[in-house]
């Protein structure tokens, strides 16, 4: 039995149902023709090294098998790719290997692997504490706590400051009516 | 009688003299160190096959990179399978 390759290129909006669910076509097929299944592997979303389909990104999957003869499974597949999976399957590439050598194993770098950090923890490490947000509640508490006598006074002050705003719009606007009717009077 | 040395070279020999005896190294092929160097040209180590292309992502020749010719066939069968599969760029390098 010789050893084959089959990689094939998804679109990144793939869901893990259609995953299983071509992996288990896969397997279904393997039978049908008598191979032998060795593994599927999904190697993640990954950038791609130009757009395909308007796409930066895509998802790998790499299946692996053992056959004699694989024209009609391969001829197979494809038609199941193409039918059943049109939108979500975009390039594939069989690949046979040589007897004597083993399946390697390399494999690009997904971005699902990178580990994703904390803004505050990046901001910390390089030196930029100033910049970092506390949550709403914290800052109230914090506020409260170191002077509670200005805050009240603040508070007061700034009622004053309303009333005596709402005063002077009332007397301006007393003023301009009785301009209006001098205005009418005249 | 001594036989005259011969004092006054050409330039155009004295330029093939450094050549021959310049201590520059000489180029090697990267895959011919045995099995496991052989093992890492593959269409899916990009890595490896990015150190064979040029900027603007043409395959480097093997006048240049010290191939020997089996592995250089190979090395461009190997970079043309990765391209279709989006794992190498066709034109310039990444976007």
């Amino acid at each position: 039995m010789t050893k084959y390759e089959f990689l094939m290129l998804a679109n990144p909006g793939i869901t893990g149902d259609e995953t299983s669910g071509l992996e288990q076509n896969f397997e279904r097929l393997l039978k049908q023709f008598k191979g032998s299944f060795v593994s599927f592997d999904r190697w993640g979303k990954c950038r791609l090294a130009y757009q395909v389909k308007n796409q930066d990104y895509g998802v790998y999957y790499m299946a692996r098998f053992e056959m004699n003869a694989p024209q009609e499974f391969l001829k197979e597949m494809k038609l199941l790719l193409d039918v059943k999976y049109n939108a979500l399957i975009v390039r594939t590439a069989t690949v046979k290997i040589d007897s004597k050598k083993s399946y390697s194993d390399f494999r690009p770098e997904s971005v699902e692997d990178i580990p994703t950090r904390n803004v505050d923890q990046f901001l910390r490490e390089n030196k930029m504490e100033g910049l970092i947000t506390k949550p709403k509640q914290e800052v109230a508490k914090a506020e409260t706590a170191s002077t509670p006598e200005s805050s009240k006074a603040l508070d007061t002050t700034a009622k004053e400051v309303v009333v005596k705003k709402k005063e002077s719009a009332s007397d301006e606007a007393k003023s301009k009516s009785d301009s209006n009717d001098e205005g009418a009077s005249a | 009688m001594t036989k005259k040395l011969k004092l006054k070279i050409s330039a155009r020999l004295l330029k093939k003299k450094t050549k021959r005896f310049s201590a520059t190294q000489k180029k090697h092929c990267r895959f011919c160190g045995g099995p496991e160097q052989e093992a890492t040209l593959d269409y899916k180590n990009t890595n490896v096959l990015r150190n064979f292309l040029t900027e603007r992502g043409k395959i480097l020749a093997s006048r240049i990179s010290g191939n020997c010719a089996f592995h250089q066939r190979a090395l461009g069968a190997a970079i043309k399978l990765s391209r279709t599969m989006a794992l190498l760029p066709y034109g310039s390098t990444r976007y």
